[in-house]
């Protein structure tokens, strides 16, 4: 069941590239938000609540349960996310949340078991998972995200992280100066790939052709892939995922109307036709969607 | 405050209701077609009896799927959409949604499009034999569809047509959705009325196009779309008032209203009833702000009913006619 509340902004961090780190007190949506989940803001108040006139979607970068606060890394793109942007601490933003789909941390896509030699050829199969001391089997999971689309991922990650999961992430990034989410994903103590366009930081090149290296790699073979980014790079992922057999969900980003599945604004295509990104997603199953 | 009425000074409860065509609305607020699905993704916000009535997305005899992405962009106070009246099928709409609206009572008023004539006549059919549904409300304005929808409704010769062809395949009240994308709105208003719709909703969106300057095309996926919201408002409350003096059939005026004080100028340029659209989009509970500040205003302004409003800003109450202010 999703809240509406106006929330009193806790703290608006700059980081590089005009991406901002937003907190936001709100408890009932801390408390209930699964990742891969979303809020929808009012980017208009006061006299000018007539514009901008539309919500913004912006999925849940990290909760503190304890503190009661949403964290979002928010890419000042257009007016509405320019204006988040520029709250000040102790101002107040109208909430509307957890919407969405999250990311689904259980169960099974139906992928069927990894197909390695997609990869490798030579390497013995090490499996998915590996045996720690006492024998119990610690899932190893991927997560992918290109630029913006590492948000979501680092509350996964945490909670993938608490769940007994090994995590390793792939972050991507222009360059240097716009990679996101380093401090976050180290902080949880895991493995980080790094790559940039330009070579700047990590590998010189696209974070999917980085993370496809790993996967020849024996023992590194991911029970689940999850991932976030430009639509170029989840089309990257997608034929990955399918060579490979991997289990994969996708988070998708498109302009929203409601957010919560009445207008249809927001449809992508669906192997069964069009799916609401806001209410049937964002977070889909790789074999749902047709492109 | 209970359903319908406000809570008066001296303790006299404001009515809100109206009769229109033929049906009690406890209060003059609906929610526009396609703005609030089928009610139930609202239904978790707050309790849909307290509207006056639901106008359930635009329905076809086919499923259809809509219009490639993108379908929606803001526009200053307003947005274009182009969904291409993606639904189910009627056939969806009898067996999966009418069930759970029966569990309501408030106005269920089913929009019905087509592309073409017989179409239409069909859809209007098959709903006339489903208990719950209040009326029909014929969309000959959608914007987002060839062959169909605004073709019908810019012609006063087609939009009769399609209206005669509803009404002897229905005995439910049947509402005219008209398209503000004409020249003379009169003269579409009393050729349907002449063909026996039983109310006019005003307004369907307009017909518009935004540009994406640096990829250098139409940023939506069906190029034009129809723009709604705020922006729109005074284009539809001039519609509204131009229609009411015109026709003896009950207007329901919307087109951007997201306040109660926006419903009261429906309202007093002669609609009976006002639906909110855009604003569901922006605050899922807009429509009950609606109720609540109408109850509010006729008690501030010492008003027990609320159809002493109806048409308070027409020509006979203001004293000033239209003619002579039709050029400029």
């Amino acid at each position: 069941m999703p809240f509406q509340c106006e929330a009193r902004v806790s703290e608006n961090r700059p980081l590089d590239a005009g991406v901002h780190l937003l907190g936001l007190e709100a408890p009932e949506i801390a408390a209930s938000a699964r990742p891969g989940q979303f809020v929808h803001i009012r980017c208009s108040g006061g006299e000018d609540f007539r514009d901008p006139l539309l919500r913004r979607p912006i999925s849940i970068h990290d909760v503190d349960g304890a503190a009661g606060r949403v964290l979002l890394m928010v890419r000042g793109a257009g007016r509405g996310t320019r204006w988040l942007n520029a709250l000040a601490p102790g101002s107040t933003v109208n909430l509307l949340g957890p919407l969405g789909r999250g990311f689904d941390r259980m169960g099974g896509s139906g992928a069927g078991a990894g197909r390695e030699d997609a990869f490798r050829v030579e390497a013995t199969r090490a499996g998915a998972s590996r045996a720690d001391a006492t024998g119990a089997v610690a899932p190893l999971v991927f997560v992918a995200g290109g630029g913006i689309g590492v948000a979501p991922l680092v509350f996964l990650a945490r909670r993938l992280v608490a769940s007994g999961s090994r995590v390793e992430a792939f972050v991507g990034a222009r360059d240097a100066e716009t990679l996101l989410g380093l401090e976050a994903f180290s902080s949880l103590d895991m493995l980080v790939h790094i790559a940039t366009d330009d070579g700047s930081m990590g590998y010189h090149g696209n974070v999917v052709e980085l993370m496809e290296k790993t996967l020849a790699t024996p023992g590194r073979w991911p029970a689940r892939l999850y991932a976030c980014g430009p639509r170029a790079m989840l089309g990257r992922i997608r034929r990955s995922a399918a060579l490979g057999g991997i289990s994969c969900q996708v988070s998708l980003e498109e302009r929203m109307g409601c957010g919560v599945g009445a207008c249809l604004g927001c449809a992508c295509r669906g192997k069964e036709g069009p799916l609401r990104v806001c209410a049937d997603g964002p977070v889909f199953w790789m074999e749902e969607l047709s492109w | 405050m209970v359903n319908g009425a406000a809570a008066n000074e001296g303790g006299r409860a404001a009515s809100l209701e109206v009769m229109l065509a033929g049906i009690r609305l406890k209060n003059p607020v609906l929610v526009a077609s396609g703005t609030f699905g089928y009610g139930r993704e609202y239904a978790g916000w707050y309790d849909l009896n307290r509207l006056g009535g639901i106008m359930v997305k635009g329905t076809t005899l086919h499923p259809r799927q809509g219009n490639p992405s993108p379908r929606l962009v803001e526009t200053p106070s307003g947005i274009l959409n182009a969904v291409g009246l993606q639904n189910p099928g009627v056939d969806a709409l009898i067996d999966g949604h009418l069930p759970f609206l029966r569990r309501f009572e408030l106005a269920v008023i089913a929009n019905i499009a087509g592309e073409s004539v017989e179409e239409y006549a069909e859809v209007a059919a098959k709903l006339d034999r489903e208990e719950g549904v209040s009326a029909l409300e014929v969309n000959i304005s959608c914007p987002n569809v060839r062959g169909g929808g605004l073709a019908f409704g810019t012609d006063p010769a087609t939009a009769a047509e399609v209206i005669r062809a509803v009404k002897r395949h229905t005995r439910l009240p049947v509402i005219a959705k008209l398209s503000p994308n004409v020249t003379d709105i009169v003269a579409i208003a009393r050729s349907v009325e002449e063909a026996g719709a039983d109310a006019i909703s005003l307004i369907n969106t307009l017909v518009g196009m935004a540009i994406d300057i640096r990829a250098r095309k139409p940023i939506l996926g069906n190029i034009m779309g129809g723009l709604s919201g705020p922006a729109v408002r005074p284009v539809a409350v001039r519609m509204v008032w131009q229609v009411a003096q015109a026709v003896k059939v009950p207007v329901i005026g919307m087109g951007g209203i997201m306040t109660a004080e926006d419903a009261l100028e429906f309202i007093m340029a002669g609609a009976t009833a006002v639906a909110v659209g855009t604003a569901n989009l922006v605050n899922p509970r807009a429509a009950l702000e609606v109720i609540d500040g109408l109850g509010a205003f006729m008690n501030e302004q010492g008003i027990g009913d609320i159809t002493e409003l109806i048409g308070a800003a027409l020509p006979e109450h203001i004293g000033r006619s239209w003619e002579g202010y039709d050029d400029y």
